[in-house]
């Protein structure tokens, strides 16, 4: 499954943030799961709308995999990615964790971008339901644990 | 998102927060509610966010922001039901809640504005 969102306004995250919620939901994503999907796509889709005046998010589900989230924009670009990446950096009002705080979301994440042109950036997090839990175990690289099991389901 | 009522009971401010919120609603709340302190002379402040989908890193730092400004004002604030899922996720991206109180419902909530009061009654 898959397809795409413009994201131009505060309303347009809202709106895009609340489909992937109930595709995560459809998908029996868990709880956790589902909440920080939505919370790195609140992150990530406002950091296109402030930084970039809007974007494109496209997203691929797929069974037994997970959930693709790839946020594209033609704004000015992130010159210094190692530093946007730092906790504490920012170059506007935000508090400067949405970049670095949404990679702790995810299990793999990419930043591509060119000053200029703009930025790309690919959120990845592996579904964690029931069914897969079991084969997902130990794939957690140290960043996160694993809060699933035993977890209720909602 | 729905159209805020603050509630007032003994001299605190009661105001509960409900599904998904956009920067500029997060915004409107915390300057809806710095007015309403000043109004009413408020003692206590309590933010219910049980029913909140999810708290990201800008609402995050406005809530604390709240407080903080509140503080100034001579009012205490207590968060008080944030789900176990968004704590986890607020703590795993690196969120700092210093300074603020917080408490698992409104009960809780509510002793903890009065212990702040009889503490602060003790000290004078």
């Amino acid at each position: 499954m898959n397809g795409s969102f413009d994201i131009i306004s505060e309303e347009d995250v809202l709106h895009a943030g609340n489909e992937i919620s109930r595709l995560t939901r459809e998908k029996g994503f868990s709880i956790l799961d589902r909440i920080q999907i939505r919370t790195a796509f609140s992150e990530l889709a406002r950091n296109m709308v402030v930084h970039a005046g809007g974007g494109k998010v496209q997203y691929t589900l797929l069974d037994d995999w997970g959930l693709q989230l790839v946020f594209e924009d033609h704004g000015p670009g992130i010159p210094d990615i190692g530093k946007a990446m730092s906790t504490g950096f920012s170059t506007t009002k935000s508090m400067g964790l949405g970049l670095p705080g949404s990679k702790k979301l995810a299990d793999d994440f990419h930043v591509v971008s060119k000053p200029g042109e703009g930025t790309k950036i690919t959120f990845f997090r592996k579904i964690r339901n029931d069914q897969v839990n079991n084969k997902n175990e130990g794939i957690n690289n140290g960043q996160r644990h694993d809060f699933s099991r035993g977890e209720r389901n909602g | 998102m729905a159209e805020l009522s603050f509630l007032t009971f003994r001299g605190n401010i009661i105001v509960a927060l409900h599904g998904e919120m956009t920067d500029s609603s997060v915004r409107n709340f915390q300057s809806h509610l710095l007015e309403e302190i000043e109004r009413i002379h408020a003692r206590g402040l309590i933010i219910d966010i049980s029913a909140l989908e999810f708290v990201d890193s800008y609402m995050a730092r406005v809530f604390v922001e709240t407080a903080k400004m509140a503080q100034l004002m001579d009012t205490r604030t207590v968060l008080v039901g944030m789900k176990p899922e968004i704590a986890i996720t607020l703590i795993q991206m690196g969120l700092s809640f210093e300074g603020v109180f917080s408490a698992v419902n409104l009960d809780r909530g509510l002793e903890i504005l009065e212990k702040e009061r009889a503490r602060k009654r003790g000290r004078r």
